[in-house]
């Protein structure tokens, strides 16, 4: 789908809500953006060495073993001693991975002092410390750091993903709802019409076609964001409660805002159903 | 114009099922997948030791090793196709195209019975297919082969035994569903607020539905609309039995002293407490409590178009059929479209302001 014909996504005026953290004396420092970088730098160049060295070891070996037998020896040795220790690090991580997927939901606490100890070693395969960034960033969004959120998918969607691609779209989609919770209009556009371009499943579609509403309406593109509401709220429905109850509130605020009362209340309504009594939201 | 093909679709029986998961069940990885790079290398190895250091020898090393990661290249597209095909077919059971999802998980079985996880979820795919279908028999059998294989402590083996219990009570094995709801009584608290919580509670009050247990499902209504909510818009379908027990109750069934005890049967959401009411005949509570039922059904409606609802549960029919008797206020709009949008015959997804 291409964002730039879809005028809900409208280049977005500059607002700034205060961010809803929860307190965080109990919880570990943020993982810099910085530091994210250097660790899949580390990750990537110690793959790169081990390549470089095995095509070393294997080519040019029957020669070095003649005329240089330390050097290949030391060679060798760099070789199996980076394995080694990636393939390591690599499988206590690939070990804990479910587990913390588990624990994001049911015991934050204990996922972030796995998270913490993984993130201490290096080298790893750089696929691995990815998904590792890509939980982490899912349990500061549980915990609700949003700004730590955005940095911290920002950072990784810096980089190449190889062979894991598919979880860049999951992060788009953190990253923007993080962006919208913050008020950060203009990273969230940047991030739709990112998502534009990435190739998405359904239910993915599903939740940028949420996101795009919720940007609408923060935007106050009202008109955009009841476009073909019919169609809209059907997607929203396959949501889960929560997220489709925000959704209707936030397009009842554009029907209200259009003078469509009716629409508004019965969005309401639906969104009293689904979510229970309103909260407060920060589009 | 072409002779249309009949629709010849038929779910499978519940001993198709039975045998075609018999059939592909999951076996894990194989042991040539497992080994083969180890045993790759360890031939490298080999031929460069005996094989000394000769250019042949190191150009033979090479080829195998080339060999070895195009093969593992194509395995790891074949698995992402696997994947892909998993995850089409979750799409359309999201799109509720039961059917189509359903001839995909089926055919795509066989093919990863080496990924347990996929397996399992490919299964899950295949036994909601099959319930929305209304092949309930076979449903449940698809059901218990997912149970049977997982823990009985395990969260998607509670979650597929909640499912199991609705499908035993949709096609009226009220029996089983007994059994099925009485075990997981003792495990379903840890699950507060999730959909599975939220799909127990609509078990056990369809089953207070079918068994007649009308009262019962009044008396137990507290905070139905908050247990209920992790369903999302399939809440609107526990509203509607609810709307239904208030109903028959008003029809006639004499309703035990709590259903006279407007704070236990009728708040939610906030609503205050309603004051002790005096004595009240049985014509203000027959009224009363036609007003609850219509003020259910509004729920209902609201989440729901009331085909989906009588499509699901055709007893419901009796609510319409209620609805002309003087006591009870008109049924609110039948349909869960939004007011002010309205189709416009002959333009498909065109919309106009009414």
């Amino acid at each position: 789908m291409n964002s730039a014909a879809n005028p809900s996504l409208l280049p977005p005026p500059t607002s700034g809500n205060p961010e809803t953290t929860v307190p965080r004396a109990a919880l570990i420092p943020a993982l810099e953006p910085k530091r994210v970088g250097h660790l899949l730098l580390i990750d990537s160049v110690a793959a790169t060495v081990v390549w470089v060295g095995i095509v070393l070891v294997l080519v040019l070996g029957w020669a070095w073993s003649d005329l240089a037998p330390a050097l290949w020896l030391a060679v060798t040795a760099l070789v199996f001693v980076l394995v080694f220790l990636t393939d390591y690090h690599t499988r206590s991580a690939w070990q804990q991975l479910p587990m913390i997927t588990a624990m994001v939901a049911q015991d934050p606490a204990g996922a972030e002092e796995r998270l913490t100890a993984l993130f201490r070693k290096a080298p790893m395969r750089r696929a691995i410390r990815v998904l590792l960034c890509h939980r982490l960033a899912l349990l500061r969004y549980r915990q609700q750091r949003f700004a730590e959120v955005a940095g911290l998918c920002q950072a990784v969607l810096a980089h190449p993903l190889g062979q894991i691609r598919q979880v860049r779209s999951d992060l788009l989609l953190m990253m923007v709802d993080a962006q919208l919770q913050r008020g950060e209009l203009a990273g969230a556009y940047a991030g739709l019409a990112e998502l534009g371009q990435a190739g998405l499943n359904f239910p993915e579609q599903l939740q940028r076609e949420a996101m795009q509403i919720r940007y609408a309406v923060a935007a106050a593109h009202y008109e955009s964001a009841l476009q073909d509401v019919q169609r809209k709220i059907a997607h929203v429905e396959l949501l889960p409660a929560p997220q489709a109850a925000d959704v209707h509130r936030v397009l009842a605020i554009a029907a209200r805002r259009t003078g469509r009362a009716r629409l508004a209340a019965w969005l309401d309504e639906r969104g009293q159903l689904l979510g229970g009594p309103s909260r407060a939201w920060s589009a | 114009m072409p002779p249309t093909r009949p629709n010849l679709f038929a779910p499978p029986t519940p001993e198709q099922v039975r045998r075609h998961l018999e059939r592909h069940a999951a076996r894990g990885p194989s042991a040539l997948r497992l080994w083969a790079p180890l045993a790759i290398l360890i031939l490298v190895v080999g031929v460069l030791i005996l094989g000394g250091s000769s250019p042949v020898t190191v150009v033979g090393a090479w080829m195998v090793l080339g060999i070895a990661m195009l093969l593992r290249a194509m395995q790891r597209r074949w698995v992402q196709g696997l994947e892909a095909r998993a995850v089409r077919a979750q799409e359309l059971a999201l799109r509720r195209h039961w059917p189509q999802s359903l001839r995909l998980a089926w055919r795509a079985l066989p093919s990863i019975v080496s990924f347990p996880e996929l397996h399992a979820r490919l299964i899950a795919v295949i036994a909601h297919d099959l319930d929305q279908l209304k092949a309930y028999d076979s449903a449940i059998a698809a059901y218990d082969f997912l149970i049977e294989r997982l823990p009985a402590d395990h969260p998607a083996s509670v979650q597929f035994r909640v499912q199991r219990a609705l499908t035993e009570l949709a096609c009226d094995h009220l029996t089983d569903a007994d059994q099925t709801l009485r075990r997981l009584r003792s495990v379903i608290d840890p699950y507060h607020g999730t959909i599975t919580a939220a799909g127990y509670r609509l078990a056990t009050l369809l089953q207070q539905i079918r068994t007649n247990h009308f009262a019962d499902a009044v008396e137990d209504s507290d905070g139905l609309v908050d247990e209920l909510r992790p369903l999302g818009v399939d809440a609107g379908y526990g509203h509607a039995l609810l709307a239904l027990a208030f109903a028959r109750l008003a029809a006639g069934e004499p309703p035990p002293s709590q259903v006279i005890d407007e704070s236990s049967t009728t708040r939610s959401e906030g609503e205050p407490a309603a004051p002790a009411q005096p004595e009240v005949t049985p014509a203000e509570r027959s009224a009363e409590l036609r007003r609850k039922a219509g003020l259910w059904w509004s729920r209902a409606t609201l989440l729901l178009p009331v085909e989906a609802l009588l499509d699901r549960f055709p007893e419901l029919d009796y609510l319409l059929r209620a609805a002309p008797a003087p006591a009870l206020p008109p049924v609110p709009p039948a349909t869960s479209t939004p007011p002010e949008i309205r189709v416009v015959p002959g333009t498909p997804g065109a919309t106009s302001e009414a």
